[in-house]
C-alpha cells in the first residue's frame, strides 16, 4: 500500500502515518495545514516535505477509524477540517510506535552487522 | 477488524466516488488559504503569497490522484507492479526459473495430454443427437455374469418388438465384407444391418437417403471416404453398383464423417428386417437401440428382464440362463479401455504430484536464501501481506509459463500418444481426442493449483517468521531454520516414495509383458504372410442354397493353395477360419460318441474353439501333429466328415485314452458325426495372454458354407512382406473377385498384445520421469543440506577429518532419506499393485523380481544424486568455510 510514486518523500512507508497520529495525540486536534507546519518545525532541516504528501496519511488513518475530521472555523476565520485522534487511534499509536521501535532497533543492527 | 472496516470504507468509496471528491476540493483550498495567509503574514503580496502557497504545497492534482489511492483500491496497480517485480526477479535467476517452469511443464503437459486423451474417448458424450438414448443391447449369461455383445436371431426379434420401449432397434453383423467396385475387390470395414440402423443414431446421410424396409439386400451406404475414394464425390456415389458378397447393391446414400459405428466401417449393407438365423442358440447378432421419448435406461432393462423371464419359461433349453441388457453406447465403446485410461491418469497425476514436490522444495530453498531479503523488506515497511503477495506473484507467473509450455508439450504428447496408442490398441473414438477448451480449463486449473499449492508454503513461512528471528538466527547465512530442512527432507522423501511405486508398478507391468513375449504360443509366428481373403458366394447355409457355389470357391482356395507352393520363396501354404489372434473366432459345445448327445441343454455339454483348415495349415504354423494326421486333399465335401483335435481337447474328452477313430459332432453348421483323424498340440488363441484350450479342427471343404473367408498363411523363406505382389498376383488370376488384405503373423500377434505393450511403454516412461525428477530433488536438497553445513565441514577437515569422511557424512544423509523413501514407497507399491493386477500375465503383484529389478537399477541412481554434492563439500577448503561470514 506503501506509496512508491517517485515524488520527494524521503519518508518510511508507515513513518508520516505515526508521526501524525503523534503529532495529534500530543497537540490536540490540527487541520492538514497545522500539522504540516509542526512537521516541518520539528523535522527541519532534514526533512522537505510537499504538504500534501500528507493526505494520504490523513486518509488511510481516517479509514482505519484512528483519527476523525470535522470542519471548523480557526482563529482567523478560516474553515478549516480538523483532525483528532480517536480512543483507537491512541491505542493503534502506542502499538505501532513499539513496532516502529522494534524494527527500527532491528535495522540498526542490520546496518552495523553489514559494514 | 479495521481491516474489514477499511475494506468497506473503501469499497463505498470506490463505489461512491464523487461523495468525497468536492470535500476533497474544499479541505484543500481551506489549506492553500492557510497557507496564504501565512505568507501575507510573512510580508509576501497576495500574488506571491499565492505562489508561494501552492509551491510548498506542491502539486494539487498529484495531491488529489494520491488522495483517491489511498481512498480506493489500488489492486490493480499492486498487482502489476508485483508481476513487474516478479518477472525481474525470475529473470535474474535463470536457471531456477527453467528449471521450474520446466519441471512443472512437463508434469502439466503430461497430465493435459492424458486428460485430452480421457476426455475424447470417456467423458465427450458420443455427438450423436440424443446420445444418451441410444443404447447397445446386449446377452447375460445369469449363471456366470458373463456378458456377451452377440445375440441370438430368434431373442433379437422379441426384444425388438418389445412394446413402448424402443424407438428405434436394429440388429447389425459383420466386421469385414468383400466389396467389389468394378473389377477391383477390397475388403472393407462393413456391417450387414437392419434399415432401421440409421434412424438409431439420427445422423441424415451426406448424400442420397437412409435404408427403407425393401432395400433388404439390394442397397447399400457407404462412409463420405468411401464414396471419394472410389467416386470422387458423395453425389457421384449415388445410383452405383457395387457387389457385396457376390451380390449385386446399389448405394443409395452417404454417411457423413460424423457416422462412425461401428468404428472403421465403409460399407453398411441392408439386412432384412429379420435376421436370417432365428434360432436362440445361435448368437451372432449385434444390436442397437434408441430408447423411445421418456425411457430410460433402467426402465429398458426392467422390460427386457422381464422379458428374459418368460422367454426362459417358454424356451428353457436356450434361455435358462439368459437375461438381456441394455447399457448406454458410450459405455459399452469404452468400457474396455477405461480401466487401462484411468490407470494411465493415476501415473500421470503422480508424475505431476512428484513435478510439485519437487518445485516446492525448489522455491523452498530459494525462500531460505532470500529469507534476508524479505526480513529487509519487512522491516522497511512491507505487510505480511505484501510480501505473501509478492511470492505468490513469483509462483503464479512460474506457473504461466508453465502452463504455456506445458500446453504445448501436452499438443506434442496427445498427437504422439495418439500416434502411438492407434498403432498399439484400436482406441475407440480416437478420432474425438484433441485438446479442447475444457482440457485448457484442466490446465488452467492444475496450473494455478500448483502455483498456490507451492507458492503459498513458502510464502506464508517467509511472512509469519518473524522479523527479528530470521534476521538474528538467519544472522550471517540466512536460512529458515531446521523446520524448513525438516520439510525439504520430507518433499524428497515423498518423491522417492511416490517415484519408487510407480517404478514397480512399471516393473510388474514390463515383466507381465516380458512374460507375454516370451510365453509359447504353441505355432511360430516368425515368416509368415498372412493373406484375408474373401470370396463371394452366392447363398445361404441357412436355407441350404448356392452349396455348389460355395464348393466352387473352396476349390478355388485349393488351387490358389496349390499354386503359392509352387512361388519361389514359398515354403508351405494353407488356410484357416480362425487363425490364432485373428478377427474371426467362434466356439460352442461339442459330443463324442457314446459319451453324450448333441442337443437338448448345451449347457452340460463340453466345450471347445471351432476353427477350419486346410491341408498343409498345421505344417506352416508349425502347430505339431502329435498322433495321426493332418487334414488332406481327399478331405472333401462328400467324403467322410474328419477332424483334428487339440491336445487339451484330447485331454478333456479322453483322458489319456487315444482319441483318434472316435467321432465327434459339434454345432459349427452340420450335424454329422466326424471321426478324429489326429491330435495336434495346444495354441494360444486369441492372444499371448489367452490359455491353451481345447479346439476342434475341421477342414475347410467339409465345411463349405464358412470357408469363403480364409486366412491364408504363407509360411517363407524370403521376408514375408515381399511375396505380397506374387500372391496378389496368384490369387487374381483364379478369381479376380476375391477380395484379399495383407498382414504377418508376427504382427498379427504383436497387435494382440498392442494394449499391455501400450500400458507397459507409458507406465515406464512415467515412471523414468517420476524418478528423473526425484533425483533432480535428492540433488538439490543435498545441495542445500551441504551448502548450509559448509562452515561445520570445514571445520571437521581443520580437526583432521578426512574426505572420505566427509563424503561418508554426507552419503549417509542422503542414504537415510533414500531408505525411509524406498520402504514408504514399497509399502504404497504393494498397495497399489493390486489395481493392476487384472493386467497382469503370468505373474503375481507381489513379484520379487520386478522389485528387486527396481531397487537394483533406482536405488544407487537416487544415493549417487548426493555424490556430487558430497564431493563439493569433501574439497572445501577449511580456511575459506571458516572465514566465510
Amino acid at each position: 500500500m506503501a506509496s512508491e510514486n517517485g515524488d520527494r518523500v524521503e519518508l518510511l512507508p508507515g513513518a508520516l502515518d505515526l508521526i501524525v497520529l503523534r503529532a495529534l495525540d500530543t497537540m490536540g486536534p490540527q487541520h492538514a495545514y497545522g500539522l504540516a507546519a509542526r512537521l516541518e518545525q520539528v523535522a527541519q532541516p532534514s526533512l522537505t516535505l510537499n504538504q500534501g504528501t500528507l493526505y494520504p496519511a490523513l486518509v488511510r488513518l481516517e479509514q482505519k477509524g484512528w483519527i476523525k475530521g470535522t470542519w471548523q472555523r480557526t482563529e482567523a476565520n478560516r474553515e478549516a477540517k480538523y483532525y483528532g485522534i480517536t480512543r483507537a487511534g491512541v491505542r493503534g499509536l502506542h502499538k505501532e510506535a513499539e513496532r516502529w521501535r522494534r524494527l527500527a532497533g532491528l535495522v540498526e543492527k542490520l546496518l552495523l552487522g553489514e559494514s | 477488524m479495521s481491516a474489514l472496516r477499511r475494506f468497506f470504507l473503501r469499497l463505498y468509496n470506490f463505489l461512491r466516488p464523487g461523495r468525497t471528491e468536492p470535500d476533497l476540493a474544499r479541505e484543500l483550498a481551506s489549506h492553500l488559504a492557510l497557507l496564504e495567509d501565512e505568507f501575507i503574514r510573512r510580508g509576501l503580496t497576495l500574488e506571491e503569497a499565492r505562489l508561494a502557497a501552492q509551491r510548498t504545497f506542491g502539486g494539487i492534482e498529484q495531491t488529489k490522484e494520491l488522495y483517491r489511492d489511498a481512498r480506493s483500491f489500488v489492486w490493480l496497480d499492486d498487482a502489476r507492479r508485483d508481476l513487474r517485480h516478479a518477472v525481474r526477479t525470475l529473470r535474474r535467476t535463470p536457471a531456477f526459473t527453467a528449471t521450474v517452469v520446466l519441471t512443472l511443464a512437463l508434469g502439466i503437459g503430461a497430465n493435459t495430454a492424458m486428460f485430452s486423451e480421457i476426455s475424447g474417448v470417456v467423458l465427450k458424450p458420443l455427438g450423436y443427437p440424443g446420445a444418451d438414448r441410444i443404447v447397445a443391447v446386449l446377452n447375460r449369461w445369469t449363471d456366470t455374469g458373463h456378458t456377451q455383445a452377440n445375440l441370438a436371431g430368434g431373442d433379437e426379434i422379441d426384444i425388438s418388438t418389445l412394446p413402448g420401449t424402443f424407438e428405434a432397434f436394429a440388429y447389425y453383423q459383420g466386421g469385414e465384407l468383400g466389396v467389389q467396385v468394378g473389377d477391383q475387390a477390397e475388403l472393407v470395414g462393413g456391417q450387414r444391418v437392419h434399415p432401421d440402423f440409421f434412424r438409431v443414431f439420427g445422423v441424415p446421410p451426406a448424400a442420397g437417403r437412409l435404408f427403407n424396409r425393401d432395400d433388404a439386400l439390394r442397397s447399400a451406404i457407404v462412409s463420405l471416404g468411401f464414396a471419394q475414394r472410389h467416386f470422387g464425390s458423395a453425389a457421384g456415389a449415388l445410383g452405383q453398383p457395387v457387389s457385396i458378397g457376390s451380390r449385386p447393391h446399389e448405394i443409395v446414400g452417404v454417411m457423413p464423417a460424423a457416422m462412425r459405428f461401428p468404428a472403421q466401417t465403409e460399407v453398411w449393407a441392408a439386412a432384412p428386417v429379420e435376421p436370417g438365423n432365428r434360432n436362440r442358440s445361435g448368437h451372432n447378432y449385434r444390436a442397437v437401440a434408441r430408447l423411445a421419448p421418456g425411457v430410460s435406461v433402467d426402465a429398458a432393462n426392467a422390460r427386457l428382464t422381464s422379458l428374459a423371464t418368460q422367454l426362459a419359461r417358454a424356451f428353457p433349453d436356450s434361455n435358462k440362463r439368459k437375461t438381456f441388457v441394455a447399457t448406454a453406447l458410450r459405455d459399452d465403446l469404452v468400457s474396455r479401455v477405461r480401466a487401462t485410461l484411468f490407470v494411465m491418469m493415476g501415473a500421470v497425476a503422480l508424475v505431476l504430484l512428484i513435478a510439485c514436490a519437487n518445485v516446492a522444495n525448489l522455491i523452498l530453498a530459494r525462500a531460505a536464501g532470500r529469507s534476508r531479503e524479505l526480513a529487509v523488506r519487512a522491516a522497511l515497511g512491507a505487510g505480511r501481506r505484501h510480501v505473501v503477495s509478492q511470492l505468490l506473484a513469483e509462483s503464479l507467473v512460474l506457473a504461466v509459463l508453465a502452463g504455456a509450455v506445458g500446453l504445448l508439450l501436452a499438443r506434442v504428447g496427445t498427437d504422439a500418444l495418439l500416434r502411438v496408442g492407434s498403432q498399439y490398441v484400436p482406441l475407440p473414438r480416437l478420432e474425438d481426442v484433441q485438446t479442447d477448451g475444457r482440457v485448457l480449463l484442466f490446465t488452467a486449473a492444475v496450473s494455478v493449483l500448483t502455483a498456490v499449492a507451492f507458492g503459498l508454503m513458502p510464502a506464508l513461512r517467509a511472512a509469519r517468521g518473524d522479523v527479528s528471528e530470521a534476521l538474528n538466527q538467519g544472522g550471517a547465512r540466512g536460512t529458515l531454520g531446521a523446520g524448513s530442512a525438516r520439510l525439504r527432507s520430507g518433499l524428497v522423501v515423498a518423491q522417492i516414495a511416490l517415484s519408487f511405486m510407480l517404478a514397480i508398478n512399471a516393473g510388474l507391468l514390463f515383466r507381465s509383458f516380458a512374460a507375454l513375449t516370451e510365453t509359447p504360443l504353441g505355432f511360430r509366428t516368425e515368416g509368415v504372410l498372412v493373406a484375408y481373403a474373401n470370396a463371394p458366394a452366392r447363398g445361404s447355409i441357412f436355407d441350404k442354397t448356392g452349396l455348389d457355389d460355395y464348393i466352387r470357391v473352396g476349390q478355388l482356395f485349393d488351387d490358389a493353395f496349390a499354386r503359392m507352393r509352387r512361388i519361389p520363396g514359398v515354403i508351405s501354404a494353407g488356410g484357416a477360419m480362425g487363425l490364432p489372434t485373428g478377427s474371426y473366432d467362434s466356439d460352442g459345445s461339442y459330443a463324442v460318441e457314446g459319451k453324450q448327445t448333441f442337443g437338448g441343454d448345451f449347457r452340460r455339454l463340453p466345450h471347445a474353439g471351432f476353427r477350419l483348415a486346410s491341408p498343409e495349415y498345421f505344417r506352416t504354423m508349425a502347430i505339431p501333429v502329435l498322433r495321426g494326421r493332418e487334414f488332406e486333399d481327399g478331405d472333401l465335401y462328400d467324403r467322410p466328415f474328419v477332424a483334428v483335435v487339440s491336445e487339451s481337447l484330447a485331454r478333456q474328452s479322453f483322458g489319456a485314452g487315444d482319441p483318434i477313430g472316435h467321432r465327434i459332432m459339434c454345432g459349427f453348421d452340420s450335424d454329422q458325426w466326424m471321426t478324429i483323424v489326429g491330435v495336434v498340440g495346444d495354441v494360444r488363441q486369441a492372444s499371448p495372454a489367452s490359455r491353451p484350450g481345447p479346439e476342434l479342427y475341421m477342414p475347410l471343404r467339409q465345411h463349405p458354407y464358412a470357408a469363403s473367408r480364409v486366412q491364408m498363411v504363407i509360411r517363407t523363406s524370403a521376408p514375408p512382406e515381399s511375396l505380397i505382389g506374387a500372391v496378389r498376383q496368384t490369387v487374381r488370376a483364379l478369381g479376380p473377385e476375391v477380395a484379399l488384405k495383407f498382414t504377418t503373423l508376427e504382427t498379427s500377434v504383436g497387435d494382440s498384445i498392442a494394449a499391455p505393450r501400450f500400458r507397459m511403454v507409458l507406465v515406464s516412461t512415467f515412471a523414468t520421469l517420476a524418478l528423473m525428477l526425484a533425483v533432480a530433488g535428492m540433488y538439490a536438497v543435498m545441495s542445500y543440506v551441504t551448502s548450509q553445513r559448509t562452515s561445520e565441514f570445514g571445520l571437521r577437515v581443520a580437526l583432521g577429518a578426512r574426505a572420505g569422511d566427509v563424503i561418508r557424512l554426507v552419503l549417509g544423509g542422503a542414504a537415510r532419506l533414500v531408505a525411509i523413501g524406498v520402504v514408504l514407497g514399497l509399502v504404497l507399491a504393494l498397495a497399489t499393485s493390486r489395481i493392476i493386477t487384472t493386467m497382469l500375465f503370468g505373474i503375481t503383484p507381489m513379484d520379487t523380481q520386478a522389485y528387486a529389478g527396481v531397487l537394483v537399477v533406482a536405488l544407487p541412481l537416487v544415493t549417487l544424486a548426493a555424490l556430487v554434492p558430497a564431493l563439493r563439500a569433501a574439497r572445501v577448503d577449511p580456511m575459506t568455510a571458516l572465514r566465510e561470514p
